[in-house]
């Protein structure tokens, strides 16, 4: 696990939006989701992770509830709301523009 | 072992209300956590391990939490306000103690600034109020500089001056009010057509007069005082449009002026004033208030000066009515509250000083109190406390007992307004104003947070020096010094307000117990005006005379007298007497004006008024009777100079031509409209030789005269139902509201310097009893080696004696300064009476030695064995 890094400045809240796009998710299941998908590269610290999540949720691009999840447990489930999701178009949008330029740059000419 | 580890990990956080969510969701975090890597094979304890160890700190993470919520720094407040709490809650005693002191301060600052604030600066309700005057004729020969005007007179400046957009006029009218079985006599005033819309004042309910209602034949209407309408009519909004029986005519309602409007002065109604042609040409009696508005830009002073020459024409045109008559400009406000000001400044002073008690007695009970807590912030300082941690408690601390404070005194200061609407004087201008608003709000407000101050910037400063001075010896004596000394200034200021108040006490006294020349007890009197009713002298004498044996007849009435005034009453009941003295040649301009008095002759009698030389008048002293007139002491003193005046003649004019009277007796003096003046020179004439229409009627009664006072109305109401009674009143209640400012005055200072003195003596204990705790080890080694407790008390008797005599002596210096301003209240007493200010020095001391004695009594009872044992 030496070779994963920080998430890159900037994208942590591109990352948490498009996880939750399919549906309500907690805190710990989003780092899970993030490390899963992103073949164990991308690691979302928990000291980075819940100050987004509420920094989000106090931009009102997520919403949190405590609902109960699997095994009875009580768990705060965040929830992309609709000014969230117009948010991430508009993230995704600039990401494909950010990598296709950064491409750009780093190709052999 | 996993719900074990659960509650070990809950254990590493404090639940706190504010943060429960996001300690849960910390939590929830690593729990899954864990049993993630159980299921994966981890032991439980290295599950945990690696669980918090990924997390990354669970305090940073809870910190950057905060952050991002930005609750900490509530959080940090609320976490120090309890810390102070707990602190304050440990010594409840010097808590109360701070918070009562500045509450009374604050409390009484704010409501003597309410007064100060409604009565002096609060603009008046009128449109640009600035530039109403109102305007006086001033005969200055006779010593009058603020007479009415006669009709004919103000007709003329409103035509021939141009200071002024408008000069309206307002005509005393009072009138009889019948409702059921008894008739009342009311205030009224006629208005002329531009008053109204000269102030700018819209009524409070109804309409306002309009031209329509000045037309002659117009359907007679009124306007209602609020304050009547009250009384009266209960503030039913019904009444507006209502007929009311006014001088036998029925009379419509039209609407019901604003709270607080008392112009030309208070009153129960206001009608329109449609003038005749005799009053237009009226130069002689003198009895319209005239009211103008000064056209923009003018300055008092250009209208004084145009004034002095319109006086100037005047009286070359007219010199039969307008010789010596001038005219005078005063601005309304002014003429409202002038008078008021020393009054009312002097209050605001005597505040001001308690308030500068409660403050330092503050900053020295604080400094005691830090002083002995020194131990505690050093320790804290040893513990790593940085500055501004250890100053962030003391300074909410402050903030704390300060708003403690200030609410205090904000509910003190309601009770104060209250008081103030009590006892303040009845013509005190817009007394009913007074109200605790924001703006005395934002007063207590600002005086807290003063408190504030003085309360945090004390032990920031004493932190300062934590480290070098306050510990060592030198340093300790300098603190004590600095106590002592804002003791003394307490204890100064004290006395100085203890001896305004002995000086007031004193002139009470004197004023109350002042030989008045008449009795007030057991005297009942009330006034009808039979102008109209009885137009003659022989109808008026058969009414009076009814009413007399109707009264005599009433059970609980001893005797009964009328006179056209009677001591004490309001101006308008006395008249001035034109008096030529004898052996003058009555030249113009060598008139004296002195008190006139037309009476039935039980009148003297009746007052208790004594007759020095000479007789009385008896009923023989009618119209076909010679002449007579009785006249006072002051008067012989004035104008018979040691001869006796029994015999002689006197050229007295009332209300009218002069004429030679025989003087057939000399009475007593009276003291009149001012208890706290010398006797004014008066003569008395039969009112059988000069039957005035204005009747005081007097009963002296074996019963409480109030009682009597529906007995009245029945009498006047079934003898004629068309007089109206006005001012039923027991001489008792005027004597009363004659002194009512003095006695006002009397008590607020009282109060104040009672509060002043308490804490003061609230001060030199908390001196001592930290002198005790000091001292605590020293003493008892003392007395182990054999001093006497005598010996222990007397040093703090003495140490609490050279504080107090400083202070005494700094007091003494202000004080004399100070009682300056209180000259105008002092009657026939000294503004530095010895006897005063002995008796203010005796209570200060009296009560400074007991605070000391408590202390010291305790400190001399110490058990020696013991304190040496706990230390």
């Amino acid at each position: 696990m030496n070779d994963n890094r920080e998430v890159v400045q900037g994208t942590l809240d591109l990352l948490v939006l498009s996880t939750l796009r399919p549906g309500a998710m907690h805190g710990w299941g989003i780092s899970r989701r993030i490390r899963e998908r992103s073949g164990e590269v991308v690691l979302v610290t928990t000291g980075s992770l819940y100050p987004a999540l509420h920094r989000l949720e106090s931009r009102r691009l997520i919403r949190a509830e405590w609902r109960t999840s699997d095994n009875n447990r009580r768990a705060r489930f965040y929830t992309l709301t609709a000014r969230g999701e117009r948010a991430l178009d508009v993230e995704l949008a600039w990401w494909n523009r950010f990598v296709v330029g950064v491409a750009g740059v780093i190709a052999p000419a | 072992m996993i719900n074990k580890l659960r509650s070990g990990i809950r254990s590493l956080f404090t639940r706190s209300d504010v943060e429960r969510d996001l300690e849960d969701e910390i939590r929830d975090h690593l729990d899954r956590d864990i049993d993630d890597r159980v299921q994966h094979g981890v032991a439980p304890r290295e599950a945990r391990r690696q669980a918090l160890a990924d997390f990354g700190g669970v305090d940073n993470v809870r910190e950057r939490l905060r952050d991002e919520h930005g609750i900490s720094i509530f959080e940090d407040l609320a976490r120090d306000t309890r810390f102070a709490m707990r602190r304050l809650g440990r010594n409840p005693r010097y808590a109360m103690l701070i918070v009562l002191t500045i509450g009374l301060g604050i409390g009484a600052a704010t409501a003597v600034f309410s007064a100060v604030d409604g009565v002096l600066f609060k603009p008046l309700a009128l449109e640009n109020p600035d530039a109403i005057v109102t305007l006086w004729q001033t005969k200055l020969a006779q010593n009058i500089d603020r007479d009415d005007f006669p009709p004919a007179t103000w007709l003329e400046l409103r035509e021939r001056t141009h200071s002024f957009t408008h000069v309206a006029a307002a005509n005393p009218y009072g009138v009889s009010f019948s409702e059921g079985s008894s008739t009342e006599h009311a205030e009224a005033w006629l208005l002329s057509e531009d008053y109204l819309p000269m102030l700018g004042v819209k009524p409070h309910l109804g309409r306002s007069l309009e031209p329509r209602d000045f037309l002659t034949g117009a359907a007679p209407v009124l306007l209602l005082d609020y304050g009547f309408w009250q009384r009266r009519f209960g503030g039913d909004v019904s009444v507006v449009g209502r007929h009311l029986r006014i001088d036998e005519t029925s009379t419509e309602v039209i609407g019901v002026m604003p709270r607080g409007f008392e112009l030309p002065e208070a009153t129960a109604m206001w009608r329109p004033w449609v003038l005749d042609d005799s009053q237009r040409q009226d130069r002689f009696s003198s009895y319209i208030r005239v009211i103008a508005r000064l056209a923009p830009g003018v300055t008092l002073a250009q209208a004084q000066s145009e004034l002095n020459g319109t006086a100037a024409a005047l009286e070359r045109e007219q010199p039969r009515s307008n010789t010596d008559v001038g005219f005078s400009v005063i601005g309304l406000e002014e003429f409202l509250v002038g008078a008021r000001r020393p009054l009312l400044f002097t209050l605001l002073g005597a505040a001001g000083v308690l308030l500068i008690v409660a403050l330092t007695n503050v900053a020295a009970l604080h400094l005691t109190r830090l002083t002995r807590q020194r131990h505690e912030t050093a320790l804290r300082a040893m513990l790593g406390a940085r500055g501004a941690q250890l100053a962030r408690p003391l300074v909410v601390e402050a903030a704390l007992l300060a708003s403690f404070g200030g609410l205090t005194g904000l509910s003190l200061g309601w009770i104060g307004v209250r008081v103030l609407h009590s006892l303040g004087p009845a013509d005190l201008p817009r007394l009913s104003d007074i109200t605790l608003d924001w703006r005395a709000g934002l007063v207590a407000g600002a005086l807290a947070v003063a408190a504030a101050f003085v309360l945090a910037l004390l032990p920031l400063w004493r932190l300062a020096n934590l480290s070098s001075s306050a510990r060592t010896i030198a340093g300790h004596r300098h603190a004590t010094r600095g106590r002592r000394a804002v003791v003394g200034a307490q204890i100064a200021l004290g006395l100085v307000l203890l001896i305004g108040t002995s000086l007031l006490a004193r002139s009470f006294v004197a004023v109350m117990s002042a030989d008045r020349g008449y009795r007030t007890d057991h005297v009942l009197s009330f006034t009808v005006w039979v102008y109209d009713e009885y137009p003659d002298g022989a109808k008026r004498l058969q009414f009076v005379q009814r009413v007399l044996d109707r009264l005599i007849a009433a059970p609980g009435v001893q005797s009964a007298a009328m006179g056209s005034a009677l001591p004490m009453a309001d101006a308008i009941t006395g008249e001035a007497a034109d008096v030529v003295p004898p052996g003058s040649a009555g030249l113009p301009g060598e008139e004296r004006s002195v008190r006139g008095t037309v009476v039935w002759p039980t009148y003297f009698e009746t007052l208790g008024m004594r007759v020095l030389s000479g007789r009385e008048f008896t009923v023989t002293d009618d119209g076909r009777a010679a002449p007579a007139v009785i006249i006072n002491q002051a008067f012989v003193r004035r104008y018979f100079e040691g001869k006796d005046p029994v015999g002689r003649t006197v050229s007295v004019g009332l209300m009218g031509r002069s004429i030679e009277r025989l003087v057939v007796g000399v009475v007593g003096d009276t003291r009149h409209s001012r208890l706290d003046a010398d006797p004014e020179p008066a003569v008395f004439i039969p009112w059988a030789q000069q039957p005035l229409a204005s009747l005081t009627f007097i009963a002296r009664t074996s019963v409480e005269p109030g009682t009597l006072g529906p007995t009245v109305s029945r009498i006047l109401y079934e003898i004629d139902p068309r007089v109206g009674v006005a001012r039923t009143a027991s001489l008792e209640s005027l004597l009363d509201s004659r002194v009512r400012e003095r006695r006002f005055l009397l008590v607020l200072l009282a109060a104040f310097s009672a509060s002043a003195v308490l804490i003061g003596a609230v001060g030199v204990f908390g001196v001592m009893s930290q002198a005790a705790a000091e001292r605590g080890r020293e003493i008892a080694v003392r007395m182990a080696l054999g001093a006497a407790p005598r010996t222990i008390l007397g040093e703090f008797f003495a140490e609490a004696g050279w504080m107090t005599a400083a202070g005494l002596i700094m007091g003494l210096a202000v004080a004399l300064v100070a009682t300056r301003v209180l000259t105008r209240f002092l009657f026939e007493v000294a503004p530095f009476d010895p006897l005063s200010v002995a008796a203010a020095i005796g209570i200060v001391v009296a009560l400074a030695l007991f605070a000391a004695f408590l202390p010291g009594w305790r400190a001399a009872k110490t058990n020696p064995a013991r304190v040496l044992q706990d230390s």
